[in-house]
């Protein structure tokens, strides 16, 4: 159940940063892995977000699961990238499949590939270092509408209730005494059903006594909605953000 | 009143202890008044019938009555939930703290009353407990600091200062309801209203909730409308009780009046309270006289029987089993458990600290503890769901490490405590069918096998066409029971028969279960309910923190009170009553052995 929680509870410079600031820069990385095609400001950037990382000290078994993961994403995209791109100079042929890997399109598939290892580390490294409750205040203060932050806090709220009952019924199912196991595997989305099914009516029955909660706690009962808990920013976070967005803006500028 | 308390933190006057204020608005006035009320739910239900009622300002009203009564309907019309989220067709006025509930949603009935559930888990929306209790306040434009000092104030009301940066999910049950009352206390309500807000937890978390009610009434004197079951706790606190009936208010009056009239309770399907029903009985057999009133609480248990000078004229023989059941002799151990140990990952905290268990044919089993003790966790063993992480379990002869769950379920049947984690099918019979058909059993076989299982569990072969979400919680549960059974498995576990169910329902399905062992199996229940493990097993254990403490037949396990006391449970309250009085026997286990040992034979 290591996915109940991302954030990890610690005293870096990472944890330290104001929420509102790390979200910019989160949105900033974004903006400029999607925006970039090629190899040279992708490696750039991969590379600052691993010195983040490294500069949040997180335990070593997050660092090994997030650089494997990272790792095996930039191998597995330049492989496949490469296969399908041709450009350029061959570099090496696989003699038996008759696979031709190409100077160009390993390139592309290396750009490819750390491009989704910065999304997924910055991704991993906002939640781990910003407890749930900072970051949505954060959206608040971004002025994303509070029926949208409300819908992503109950999410998080309710993803471990979800992913209990759905044990639940699959071991309910399982006592009834048929094995998945034993079904041949083109069977199997029909053997799903029993455990489907209880699950989105479960589902259906939450969100009803959720609403009804809802109705309790006076949503929607005035106009004037107050935030017990919002961001304030101060002269340093205002720097921290104008130096983020100056950097954005010259990566845009200058890095395609 | 959130503008008064506003008002006297601009004057500067921070400290005011919010206490007070809810001491100025206690008014000797009407609060909320029903007039006729009729409802009827969009599905042709018709739950209330004409309801009159009245409810003064401080005023601790406690609602009773089985289950379908309207109960939960009423409390939802006091909300306003009906008709503004709920539909259907209302008749009849309701206002609540001056509002008519037609006119006003509940969000706006929610500045002024306080509503919490029965289910602990889906009423807590925030992330964490703080967010919980700053949500109303937030909704309802209460500005940051006022916010923060009612949070402080209300986390102390319900003690859970500790845990105001905690995930809700990660609380006990019992402090998930106290949090769920807490997070109504910072609107600062003049009603709170509860739902049975205790059926779901185990006897500690009752506990903690129920004292958390007793604060409320004694420190801000709110108007407490209150759902629930346990009515000596009602008979502590509550000073008016209505009894339920068919959608209409049949009998009303104080607590010692109405929770006493055995008879009537019994008729409608309810239990009488076990003190009151014993107390009435031996009156009726002594021939003495009710009129100084009937008790029910263990107090007036205690002080109604010393007044009574009464002796013990028939002790319970150390053997003699549990009155409900019919011992058969033991056979051979059918499930051995030696040294297990279990935890649900690597480096987590073991949730089965080396358990030692026999289990022989001819058992009638219960398992007891508080959430979080390790019962489903050691029964989930017996059927392979779940494996050891070191000692061994053997079931039938195997090892459970190599069996699968379909192989051990042929001889140990596992009925799940929510019966809707399991249903899905359009009909019963495809319900029951469905798990032999696929196992490769032939059509006609299984037809019969049905058949049996339908009949075993009481339920009528008319129901083989039905819906199965058309079925009431009760039958529900049989049905969930039937499934286990087409596969006849000898050994059958129940989690948790009782929850949820009211008496009547409680007493068909344990009479099935000893309808099954009369006819060779052996049972394992796990429950919260001490009465039904008093009154039906023959062997009872008790675990905490994922070891057994006690295990012992039934009659001389409520005698060990000091070791239950350290599991946080109690025995039922007649067997604490005959502990509580002087040279009364330890081991009374019902009303009936109780009359018994005051009357003589």
């Amino acid at each position: 159940m290591a996915l109940k929680h991302f954030y990890i509870p610690g005293k870096s410079f990472m944890h330290k940063l104001n929420p509102l600031v790390k979200l910019v820069w989160l949105l900033a990385t974004f903006i400029l892995v999607v925006y970039w095609q090629t190899l040279t400001p992708m490696l750039i950037i991969f590379m600052i977000t691993l010195i983040l990382a490294i500069l949040s000290r997180i335990p070593m078994k997050m660092y090994i699961i997030l650089f494997g993961l990272s790792a095996f994403m930039v191998t597995l995209s330049s492989v496949i990238w490469a296969l399908y791109r041709s450009e350029g100079p061959v570099v090496l042929t696989v003699p038996l499949l008759n696979w031709e890997f190409t100077i160009g399109g390993v390139m592309f598939g290396l750009a490819a590939g750390l491009r989704l290892a910065t999304m997924f580390l910055a991704g991993f490294l906002f939640l781990m270092t910003t407890p749930s409750t900072e970051w949505i205040n954060a959206l608040v203060k971004l002025k994303i509408p509070y029926s949208v932050v409300f819908a992503f806090s109950l999410g998080i709220r309710f993803f471990p209730t979800l992913l209990s009952e759905m044990m639940s019924i699959m071991q309910a199912q399982m006592a009834r005494g048929f094995e998945i196991e034993k079904v041949p595997f083109y069977k199997r989305a029909w053997y799903s059903v029993p455990i489907i099914f209880p699950f989105l009516a479960g589902a259906i029955r939450m969100i009803r006594d959720i609403t009804l909660a809802l109705e309790v706690k006076g949503f929607g009962a005035s106009t004037n909605r107050t935030y017990y808990k919002s961001i304030k920013l101060n002269a340093k976070d205002y720097t921290e953000i104008a130096i983020i967005l100056f950097l954005m803006v010259l990566g845009l500028l200058h890095g395609r | 009143m959130a503008l008064v308390s506003l008002r006297l933190i601009k004057d500067g006057r921070k400290n005011i202890n919010i206490d007070t204020l809810f001491l100025f608005l206690k008014m000797e006035s009407t609060i909320i008044d029903i007039k006729d009320l009729h409802f009827k739910y969009a599905d042709g239900t018709q739950a209330l019938r004409g309801i009159n009622l009245e409810i003064k300002k401080g005023e601790f009203l406690g609602i009773v009555g089985p289950t379908g009564a309207g109960k939960t309907t009423l409390l939802r019309c006091i909300m306003g939930l009906i008709p503004h989220s709920i539909p259907g067709e209302l008749k009849g006025d309701v206002i609540t703290c001056g509002m008519n509930t037609k006119e006003y949603p509940p969000a706006y009935i929610a500045t002024k009353v306080g509503m919490v559930f029965e289910q602990p888990d889906l009423q807590l929306i925030g992330i964490t407990v703080e967010d919980e209790f700053a949500m109303g306040p937030e909704n309802h434009g209460i500005p940051p600091h006022e916010i923060d000092y009612r949070i402080k104030w209300a986390l102390d009301v319900v003690r859970l200062a500790k845990y105001r940066y905690q995930f809700p999910g990660y609380l006990s049950g019992g402090q998930k309801q106290r949090a769920a009352i807490g997070s109504m206390l910072t609107i600062l309500p003049e009603v709170l209203l509860l739902d049975e807000v205790t059926s779901q937890l185990d006897p500690i978390g009752k506990n903690e909730v129920f004292s958390t009610i007793a604060e409320l009434k004694k420190r801000l004197n709110l108007t407490i409308v209150m759902v629930e079951h346990q009515y000596e706790m009602l008979a502590e606190f509550a000073d008016r009780i209505i009894l339920m009936n068919d959608g209409k208010i049949i009998r009303e009056g104080a607590p010692n009046m109405v929770l006493t009239d055995t008879d009537l309770l019994i008729e409608l399907g309810l239990e009488p309270p076990e003190i009151a029903d014993a107390y009435r009985k031996i009156s009726s057999i002594l021939h003495t006289s009710t009129s100084y009133g009937i008790p029910i609480t263990l107090e007036q248990g205690i002080t109604a029987f010393t007044a009574l000078q009464v002796s013990p004229k028939w002790r319970p023989p150390i053997d003699l089993p549990a009155p409900k059941i019919k011992p058969r002799p033991v056979g051979n151990v059918i499930i051995y458990v030696e040294n297990l140990w279990f935890s649900y990952a690597k480096d987590s905290e073991p949730v089965l600290k080396g358990i030692n268990l026999a289990i022989r044919e001819g058992e009638f089993v219960g398992i007891v503890g508080q959430n979080g003790s390790g019962k489903t966790t050691l029964v989930k063993h017996f059927n392979g769901l779940l494996k050891p992480t070191s000692g061994k379990v053997i079931v039938f002869g195997r090892d459970t490490k190599k069996a699968t769950v379909a192989e051990l379920s042929k001889k140990v049947g596992y009925c799940f405590q929510n019966p809707d984690h399991q249903l899905f099918e359009e009909t019963v019979r495809k319900e029951l069918s469905f798990a032999p058909l696929k196992l490769g059993k032939p059509r006609d076989i299984v037809e019969h096998d049905v058949k049996r299982a339908l009949q075993q569990v009481g339920l009528p072969l008319s129901y083989l066409d039905k819906d199965p979400f058309e079925l009431n919680l009760g039958e529900k549960k049989l049905l969930t029971l039937a499934i286990i059974l087409v596969i006849n498995p000898d050994v059958i576990i129940v989690d948790e028969p009782t929850t949820g169910l009211d008496w009547k329902s409680i007493s068909r399905f344990m009479d099935v279960l000893i309808n099954l062992y009369n006819n060779g199996k052996t049972i394992i229940i796990i429950s919260h309910d001490m009465r039904v493990i008093a009154r039906y097993t023959t062997r009872a254990i008790a675990m905490h923190e994922g070891s057994i403490i006690l295990d012992l037949p039934t009659r001389q396990f409520f005698t060990k009170t000091n070791v239950l006391k350290e599991a946080f449970l109690e025995p039922p309250f007649i067997t604490k009553l005959a502990q509580s009085l002087k040279g009364f026997p330890e081991n009374i286990l019902c009303v009936d052995e109780f009359v018994k040992c005051v009357v003589g034979d």
